[in-house]
């Protein structure tokens, strides 16, 4: 009897002690999900008490402790990545093995304009290239040869890279890009600082 | 044994009244096709052939097809610069589904961009296409190059030296830039030197 009540007071304690040990993470399936679009680094998801940190070029994601059915649970985005903005879906809801994996995370790197300066353009045809993206400044109408603005129309991404030449030349004069800045990568930030000169 | 022929003699004139009723049901041959920009798309069905003009986005072969006849559909001449192929129900036969829709898709040629260099002798030379493609990291010695993504037919490029290689500069001293035209484009000449000691 005495026998009896020991073991029965060693198997609850065993009992509570494995119930203290997992508690939400003692189930026995993987809190993931799906990222498109992550190019850059910094994002970091959080589920209660757990962080995942994704990098660059992940399509997934995993937490590191295991959950068990029916507990609950609410991923968000506790930091965005730098130069990006991602949001999340499909992010709450009670663990079963089809919610465990269906939160998804879609990521959209900050674009940033490209465009520069061209000086004493007199006529039409000058064509500037950033490779397949091109742009066609035209002369001033009431000043020939002043200085004119020109903005690529595709915007680059956050720390792409970008090189930019001349494709065509304008039916009078030459033109050449300065070769101080018509390469580099793309800052947080607009980059209006392309100098073209014609002659 | 009487009873049987009776039967047998029944069962055909029922056969019979069918085929006069006016014989099998007919098929379009229709078909959506997505991207087409360019004229000089002909299909073919067997001996049936349709041109589509630029623009199109459905067709019907002239030729109606009777039930239970297979159709497949074909390019027999491609677009200009471009490749028309089939994606689905190309190849089939009338009355498998309700109605034939077979689907094409088209898109632009591309072909490659690359080019010779010339004096490589540094490490780390990174050459780009714009912002385009990914950033092409060429290897010591290396006397030609080439960009893994293809530029399509009628786009700009332009190549420009993203990152020099150590001790040496490299110019793009040819062909830097054009519009990519019918065939791949391998005449892009870089030239490094090495930098004064």
């Amino acid at each position: 009897m005495k026998s009896l009540f020991v073991r029965s007071g060693l198997a609850l304690l065993c009992t509570l002690v494995l119930a203290s040990c997992g508690g939400s993470g003692g189930g026995s399936m993987l809190l993931s999900g799906t990222i498109t679009g992550l190019t850059k680094t910094g994002l970091v998801l959080v589920n209660g008490s757990e962080t995942d940190s994704p990098l660059p070029g992940d399509l997934s994601f995993q937490f590191p402790n295991l959950i068990a059915v029916n507990d609950n649970f609410d991923i968000t985005i506790k930091q965005q990545p730098t130069g990006a903005v991602c949001t999340i879906a499909n992010n709450v809801n009670t663990a079963n093995i089809y919610t465990v994996q269906q939160t998804v995370v879609t990521c959209t790197t900050n674009t940033w304009t490209l465009g520069g300066v061209v000086n004493g353009l007199k006529s039409t045809g000058l064509l500037i290239s950033n490779g397949s993206d091109v742009v066609s400044p035209t002369p001033s109408a009431t000043t020939p040869g002043a200085q004119v603005l020109f903005r690529f129309p595709v915007k680059v991404a956050d720390g792409a890279a970008f090189g930019v030449t001349i494709l065509s030349q304008p039916l009078t004069g030459t033109c050449t890009i300065s070769t101080a800045n018509n390469v580099g990568t793309m800052p947080p930030s607009d980059a209006l600082g392309l100098i073209v000169n014609c002659i | 044994m009487k009873m049987k022929h009776l039967g047998a003699t029944a069962a055909l004139i029922i056969v019979a009244t069918l085929a006069a009723c006016g014989g099998k049901a007919m098929f379009a041959v229709s078909c959506t096709i997505s991207g087409l920009n360019n004229p000089g798309l002909v299909l073919e069905n067997g001996s049936d052939t349709l041109s589509v003009p630029a623009g199109a986005t459905t067709f019907t072969m002239p030729r109606q097809i009777a039930y239970g006849e297979s159709f497949d559909v074909e390019v027999l001449t491609q677009p200009a610069h471009m490749t028309c192929s089939p994606v689905f129900g190309n190849n089939d036969s009338a009355g498998h589904t309700t109605a034939i829709n077979a689907e094409f898709t088209c898109a632009q040629n591309t072909y490659s961009l690359g080019g010779t260099i010339n004096g490589l002798t540094g490490s780390g030379l990174v050459l780009i296409n714009g912002s385009q493609s990914t950033p092409l990291t060429v290897l010591t010695g290396a006397t030609s190059f080439q960009f893994a993504a293809l530029v399509a037919d009628g786009t700009p490029y332009g190549v420009t030296v993203f990152t020099q290689p150590t001790g040496q500069t490299c110019t793009v001293d040819k062909n830097a830039t054009g519009i990519m035209g019918g065939s791949q484009v391998n005449n892009v000449v870089v030239d490094c030197v090495n930098n004064p000691t």
